[in-house]
């Protein structure tokens, strides 16, 4: 027995000096992305107008790793206007399954289209674009889901196949984010009219809904290439009134990097909103006692391009144009230009960027300029960037 | 019964087109990617990501080189986490039965940290300097890890394998001869670089890198360390700037310009510039340019 225990205390000894570092090494890794603004607008609505503001938008932990050698799984938790939420959490089946598919599970943003992968502090014009805050959510599309994909290699080209099985919270109607710094986006998102007579949240039911992408890659190049996008998405409002959502769309990327002292991407993207709105005063279904009744079919549609040209190592600078209908209210329209340029202050881990853009629309009196000074720090790994 | 031999006869024919298959390798850098055509002799057909005059720390990840590694039998990634999109890409392969070669498990790695390292001192790489494939002596180790890589996946083809390897090392054992001859005369001779990508070439041939443009690793050079480098270059101890022909050369050619030390531009990976077609090529070029430099013979880098 003491021999046993002295063999034994003799092992521990033995592994003990490789336990920190392989507990270490399990670890996932971990980064911390912080997005802090200082703006000003001329938006009289605004109670601050004309003055400097400060604001953290945004503030990103993320915990990635691999589960096993065919797995991994990444948690985003964000910090906005004083609450945290979990962003993405999903697992991935890399390689292993029939086929080459990949099976993703958990919440993550689904990919209708190629920018809405992106979390927005990756983007050079700093906000999502209005059609995706109007179509897909205003911090873009996430929800709860089961993704499979497949890719068919074509010489260089590749053709991927995606769908994913969805919650559905994709539906429900927008948050309205007062504290949110993009004023302008959410009154032309939230019309006065509309926002009086919105059913409330709790009281709508969703159901499953689905979406599916077709992209096909060509490189164009050695380090050049155009992904071409068709994305469609369906899914239940409430169904208890029997209200759907469908949208279809196209988008295209273009990049060349030919060094990392230059790179130019070009990218826009189409949707084409199909929703069915209730009447705008509920007085006209509780007279009929019916919760189906006036309820209309809504198009509408919405676009965003730019391109974003890197003309030296630490700098780049771009310019993007966008517009987009109400997916509710008939006749509310928007559409906004705006021009960036970026400053990697030393490495990619700490970029300033400076926005200027100008919003109009039906619901402003006048359109509304603004200046937005972004800082996002990075701490912890950062990896290559996805085509 | 002539269903029987249509069947033998097919299943032969399938086996013997398996035989004849060229294994797909996919590399990380062209380096590796001429010495597995080498050790697989025409049994291996093998391509790299970074083709031309890139820097290995920043790729574009685009989807074409994830089928490139969906298709291969084996990928041979740099390591030491200089390559960490190599990851990234053999993830978004979704190729199970891909073997992945790290050489950089073979070498002895040189300036491994003996500190935490964090972003403050740049990009450090925590497990040492990766540039290890440009000391000519780790070709060895890089080959045998090829090589290994080649045998796991065909291992009845190990004897032509290991032949091939053996007659390239001999060869490239030829011509370090002639390159360590060449640079003797120049041991102890300090020079400054652009990034530090040279401890493993300046161990081998006994040359002393003094400073960097980059104030830290991936850094880009700040107007106070240039002016702090300026200095060093006026000092007259160093004999030249030995540049990675990836970076722009407008601030070396300004120091050069402004402080009378030579200016040595030479290419890092194979492929980088026409005349560097494999790695012989290559450190000829990287050793007859700093030899002609050093030797006075030439002032202007190319």
């Amino acid at each position: 027995m003491r021999q046993r225990i002295g063999r034994l205390l003799a092992a521990f000894a033995a592994i003990w000096p490789v336990l920190p570092a392989t507990a270490q090494s399990l670890n996932p890794d971990i980064s911390v992305i912080g997005d802090v603004r200082a703006f000003t607008t001329d938006d009289p609505n605004d109670p601050q107008e004309g003055s400097l503001q400060l604001d953290l938008t945004g503030l990103e932990l993320a915990l990635q790793g691999y589960l096993n050698p065919f797995a991994r799984a990444d948690v985003y938790i964000g910090y906005h206007d004083g609450s945290f939420e979990v962003e993405e959490a999903y697992a991935t089946i890399l390689r292993g399954l029939p086929g080459g598919l990949q099976l993703r599970a958990g919440r993550y943003r689904v990919d209708f289209g190629k920018l809405n992968l992106l979390h927005p502090h990756a983007y050079s014009f700093l906000d999502p674009p209005l059609v995706h805050q109007a179509y897909l959510g205003e911090e873009g599309l996430a929800d709860i889901g089961l993704n499979l994909s497949w890719q068919l290699p074509l010489g260089t080209a590749a053709l991927t196949f995606s769908g994913n099985l969805l919650k559905g919270d994709f539906a429900k109607p927008h948050d309205h984010d007062e504290d949110g710094h993009d004023h302008t986006a959410i009154r032309l998102l939230h019309p006065v009219a509309a926002a009086q007579d919105e059913p409330h949240a709790a009281a709508v039911e969703t159901d499953l809904g689905s979406s599916q992408r077709v992209s096909l890659f060509v490189p164009t190049g050695t380090y050049a290439g155009v992904e071409i996008g068709l994305n469609a998405l369906q899914g239940d409002l409430d169904t208890r009134t029997n209200r759907q959502v469908r949208l279809v769309g196209a988008d295209v990327k273009y990049r060349w990097a030919p060094n990392k002292y230059r790179s130019l991407t070009v990218q826009g993207e189409w949707i084409r909103s199909r929703r069915d709105v209730l009447p705008d005063h509920p007085a006209a279904r509780s007279a009929t006692n019916d919760e189906t009744a006036g309820v209309e079919r809504r198009n509408a549609n919405g676009f965003f391009a730019f391109f974003d040209y890197r003309f030296a190592q630490r700098f780049n600078l771009g310019a993007i144009a966008e517009r987009f209908d109400h997916p509710e209210e008939e006749g509310v329209t928007g559409k906004r230009a705006g021009v960036f340029a970026g400053f990697q202050v030393m490495e990619e881990t700490t970029m300033v960027r400076l926005l200027l853009r100008r919003t109009d629309g039906t619901e402003l009196a006048e359109p509304v300029r603004e200046a937005v000074l972004q800082l996002v720090f990075s701490l912890g790994p950062h990896k290559a960037h996805w085509f | 019964m002539k269903r029987t031999r249509v069947v033998a006869l097919s299943g032969l024919l399938v086996a013997a087109a398996a035989a004849a298959a060229p294994i797909r390798v996919v590399t990380a850098i062209p380096d590796f990617a001429v010495l597995a055509e080498a050790v697989g002799g025409g049994e291996v057909h093998a391509e790299s990501v970074i083709v031309g005059n890139r820097d290995v720390h920043a790729v574009e990840l685009l989807p074409s080189f994830m089928v490139k590694i969906r298709k291969a039998d084996i990928y041979v990634k740099v390591g030491m986490d200089l390559d960490l999109w190599s990851q990234q890409l053999i993830d978004g392969s979704r190729n199970a039965r891909l073997v992945v070669v790290d050489p950089s498990s073979r070498i002895q790695p040189l300036e491994v940290p003996t500190f935490k390292v964090d972003a403050s001192y740049g990009d450090l790489h925590r497990f040492g300097n990766p540039h290890y494939w440009l000391d000519p002596g780790n070709t060895r180790p890089i080959v045998e890890a090829i090589l290994e890589g080649l045998v796991r996946v065909a291992p009845e083809r190990v004897a032509t394998f290991r032949a091939n390897a053996e007659a390239y090392l001999s060869r490239f054992a030829e011509a370090e001869g002639r390159w360590a001859a060449r640079l003797a005369p120049f041991r102890g001779a300090k020079l400054v670089s652009f990034h530090r990508s040279w401890p493993y070439f300046a161990a081998r041939y006994g040359l002393v890198f003094v400073g960097e443009l980059e104030p830290k690793p991936g850094v880009p050079p700040t107007p106070t360390h240039l002016a702090a480098m300026q200095e060093l270059l006026r000092s007259g101890e160093v004999a030249a700037i030995f540049m990675e022909s990836y970076f722009d050369d407008r601030v070396p050619q300004m120091l050069a310009r402004t402080t009378g030390v030579s200016l040595v531009k030479v290419p890092v990976l194979v492929g980088a510039e026409a005349g560097a077609t494999d790695r012989i090529a290559l450190f000829d070029l990287i050793v007859e340019r700093l030899a002609e430099t050093l030797a006075g013979r030439r002032t202007v880098a190319r």
